[in-house]
């Protein structure tokens, strides 16, 4: 691979399943919007569009090629197959740069994306009543899971998004990342939410109260562990101290 | 680290109501899978509602495929499972007028499904005690509620035993800042042994809440505690 060689860098954009999303698929084909993508150096925008895709098409059909700034745009109605249409935003080391997947404010789809680490962008839906999508994307924002895009100002939310991923160093992974591999099950027991298990347990009070017991043990072992572990550190570090003082010369 | 697995019986009912819920919900299942033989899993699902069926369809052939078992021997492997299907409460744009009458269509359908026996564990050893449902989880969908409705009524009237049809309830990760209608209906009604939000913002807000961050549940009381039962977010590494 030559070091010069540009990776490519693609842009979904999805309105979901349910509802239609016209104000969304209007401002992704403005010029404001695609001389944006082109300037982050991106080369394809791919959208879901969903029961507007034949409106959709015909605008994207007369649109001259100067207007698309380089962009190659594709569009399609439904998938089936979200995930490797979501998985080409996803970073990949020598493969392709981290996109960005514009989204609609389901929460099934936000935690898709989530899941394969692809920058994301979430659009809530004004034509629809769902208050609490507003409030999901605001909570993605606040948390730093995601941008909130506003109508209006996506090209801004998809600029936000780039920078993040060139400020923060720990991002910087997200654009090299391996290849994605589906979390495996059954989840290894250390990882596993063991919430309905203690629930089960509720109804065998006498297992209930050995199982507290034995974790209370545990905790109090492990605490012990980390004590000695702790005098043990001290011990050592006060001990290097005293050969340092004994000889004061080399000390490479 | 709890451990079921020597218990003679591990009963999980799991209510799938509609798709953006159930989804949801296998994912919250596979979260806490542990695959014992002397588990039964049953699914409500409510009729006609075929994308749910197919979740649990995949759900149950993820499950075998992981715990390869004996057939037509229910003691190895990942234990059994079976799905039960009730009418939902009310259709869409069905008249209000009639919605109490289709509300208890609903519910006499919910106690067939929180009280029929498991046909695979009814010859077996210990199929006495898979009789009731040891957890009942649901997670949004107004199913839920009836379901819940129904077995705390079967409980008080004292019609199943006391340590069976525990009652989770886990407020969809869509919800941040405030609850949903059936969530509103549980926390109030106070039927749920365990009630769940997934956002540290609603946990604050809500009456009574208590932190719980992590995944394990500390001698569950009634309380609303927070957990993190989905996807671990600052895996992204953002801020």
């Amino acid at each position: 691979m030559h070091s010069d060689q540009v990776l490519p860098r693609r842009c979904f954009v999805t309105i979901g399943a349910t509802a239609g999303f016209r104000q969304l698929l209007d401002e992704i084909i403005q010029p404001a919007f695609l001389t944006c993508l082109a300037e982050h150096g991106f080369d394809m925008l791919e959208v879901q569009c969903g029961p507007d895709h034949d409106w959709f098409a015909q605008q994207t059909g007369s649109l001259e090629k100067e207007a698309t700034h380089g962009v190659e745009i594709r569009s399609f109605e439904y998938t089936k197959d979200m995930q490797s249409h979501m998985l080409e935003c996803r970073g990949e080391a020598g493969v392709r740069l981290a996109g960005c997947i514009i989204s609609h404010a389901g929460s099934g789809t936000i935690l898709e994306a989530l899941r394969y680490q692809a920058p994301l962008v979430v659009v809530p839906n004004p034509t629809l009543m769902d208050n609490h999508q507003a409030e999901l994307a605001e909570e993605c924002e606040q948390q730093n899971w995601a941008v909130y895009g506003k109508l209006g100002h996506l090209a801004a939310a998809v600029g936000r998004s780039c920078e993040r991923l060139a400020q923060g160093r720990s991002l910087s992974h997200l654009n090299a990342l391996a290849p994605y591999s589906p979390p495996p099950f059954p989840v290894p027991e250390r990882e596993r939410v063991t919430l309905f298990d203690w629930m089960v347990l509720t109804c065998y009070p006498d297992e209930l109260a050995r199982q507290q017991h034995l974790r209370d043990l545990d905790a109090v072992e492990l605490a012990f562990v980390e004590e000695q572990w702790q005098k043990s550190e001290t011990e050592t570090a006060g001990r290097e101290r005293e050969d340092l003082r004994s000889s004061p010369l080399e000390v490479d | 680290v709890p451990d079921t697995s020597r218990l003679p019986a591990v009963y999980f009912l799991y209510v799938l109501g509609s798709g953006g819920h159930s989804a949801e919900m296998i994912e919250m299942i596979k979260r806490n899978f542990r695959g014992q033989p002397n588990q039964h899993r049953r699914y409500v699902i409510t009729s006609g509602d075929t994308s749910s069926q197919h979740m649990a369809e995949k759900l149950e052939a993820l499950v075998s495929a992981a715990y390869p078992s004996v057939p037509s021997s229910p003691g190895t492997g990942a234990g059994t499972s079976d799905a039960f299907r009730i009418r939902r409460a009310r259709d869409i744009h069905q008249p209000l007028l009639t919605a109490p009458l289709t509300c208890l269509v609903s519910a006499s359908h919910a106690v067939g499904a929180l009280t029929r026996p498991p046909a695979a564990r009814s010859a077996t050893r210990h199929g006495h005690q898979f009789r009731y449902p040891h957890v009942i989880v649901t997670n949004g969908p107004a199913t839920g509620f009836i379901v819940c409705a129904v077995a705390h009524l079967l409980k008080i009237f004292y019609l199943v035993p006391q340590n069976r049809l525990r009652m989770v309830y886990v407020e969809t990760w869509a919800r941040s800042r405030s609850l949903s209608l059936t969530g509103k209906l549980f926390l109030w009604s106070g039927i749920a042994d365990m009630f769940c939000v997934q956002h540290e913002g609603l946990a604050r807000g809500t009456r009574g809440a208590e932190f719980v961050g992590v995944s394990v549940c500390r001698g569950c009381r009634r309380r609303v505690v927070l957990v993190r039962l989905l996807d671990r977010l600052t895996m992204m590494g953002w801020g």
